[in-house]
């Protein structure tokens, strides 16, 4: 949608609704046009995603280009009634790389029938896959407005010399279909021992292959 | 079972489908580890509060010593 920035009632920059934004400049006496491929954060992909058992985002990393990747999993229910935690593995070459490499710790709180909890987690040793909550199921259709999101925070995926390590917060406001826990947070991480392998993507999926539902967004952020 | 791989929903392959399937095993075995260290935790401290009471301690006493 275009728009205009206003400085004390005067219009300074206007917005085209694409992502230029024109800059009036007083002093230069001239406009300035900044497109939308010179901001330093790019929307990579989004997908409104529902009815599929996995779900896989691969081949928009450039690490020559960002330096590192937001990826948003919002809205995120099961499409049926089901007690299923969330896992993703990373993709390597396109397919997802089920190598046991994936170490986890996390830890979180959450108000149980108004009483505060809360949980550590660290059992994942060299699993062949990374869980993404503390032993959580993924809110589901027996809570018609539940669900859940993860932010990830993904550095340098593509270098070879190091660990991929890979952080993120996860909210829900419901577990499975349960009305004991209406709000959980954790914060996670993953060392993905994977100093030889470029990564290309990730792949999400439930403990149960039941279908999801969800919102992903990629955002890269340039060097 | 159907996957969506970026834009494009797809079927599965064989492979993927045995993945999964390999997985909700997994998943569920570890699943069921962890609840019996979770009760089993549970049950020891009961245990260790129990004998710590029989020796005389009180609830205070008892609370002093895990802090």
């Amino acid at each position: 949608m275009p728009g205009v920035l206003k400085l004390e009632g005067t219009n300074i920059a206007t917005g085209d609704g694409n992502g230029a934004v024109t800059i009036n400049n007083a002093t230069l006496g001239s406009a300035v046009t900044v497109p939308s491929t010179a901001s330093a954060c790019v929307k990579l992909y989004r997908a409104d995603i529902s009815g599929v058992s996995l779900v896989s985002i691969d081949g928009y990393f450039n690490d020559s280009i960002y330096q590192y990747y937001t990826l948003r999993l919002d809205a995120l229910r099961q499409d049926i009634d089901a007690n299923n935690e969330l896992f993703f593995r990373v993709n390597v070459g396109g397919s997802a790389d089920s190598t046991s490499m994936y170490w986890n710790c996390a830890n979180g709180n959450y108000n149980d029938n108004g009483g505060a909890g809360s949980q550590d987690r660290a059992d994942n040793d060299g699993s062949d896959k990374s869980h993404m909550d503390n032993t959580w199921y993924v809110a589901d259709a027996g809570q018609a407005a539940g669900s859940g999101t993860y932010v990830m925070s993904i550095a340098e995926p593509q270098q070879t010399d190091r660990y991929c390590s890979v952080y993120w917060v996860h909210t829900a406001t419901r577990h499975g279909s349960s009305s004991g826990f209406r709000a959980i947070m954790g914060h996670h991480m993953c060392t993905i021992d994977s100093s030889n392998k470029v990564i290309t993507g990730f792949s999400f999926f439930t403990g149960n292959s039941t279908n999801l539902s969800l919102q992903a967004t990629l955002y890269g952020f340039k060097k | 079972m159907k996957k969506q791989v970026n834009y494009e929903v797809v079927d599965m392959t064989e492979e993927e489908e045995e993945q999964m399937s390999k997985d909700a095993i997994d998943i569920a075995e570890r699943k069921k580890k962890r609840i019996e260290f979770i009760e089993k935790q549970k049950s020891d401290k009961e245990n260790a509060n129990k004998k710590l009471k029989d020796l005389g301690l009180t609830d205070d006493e008892i609370e002093a010593l895990r802090s």
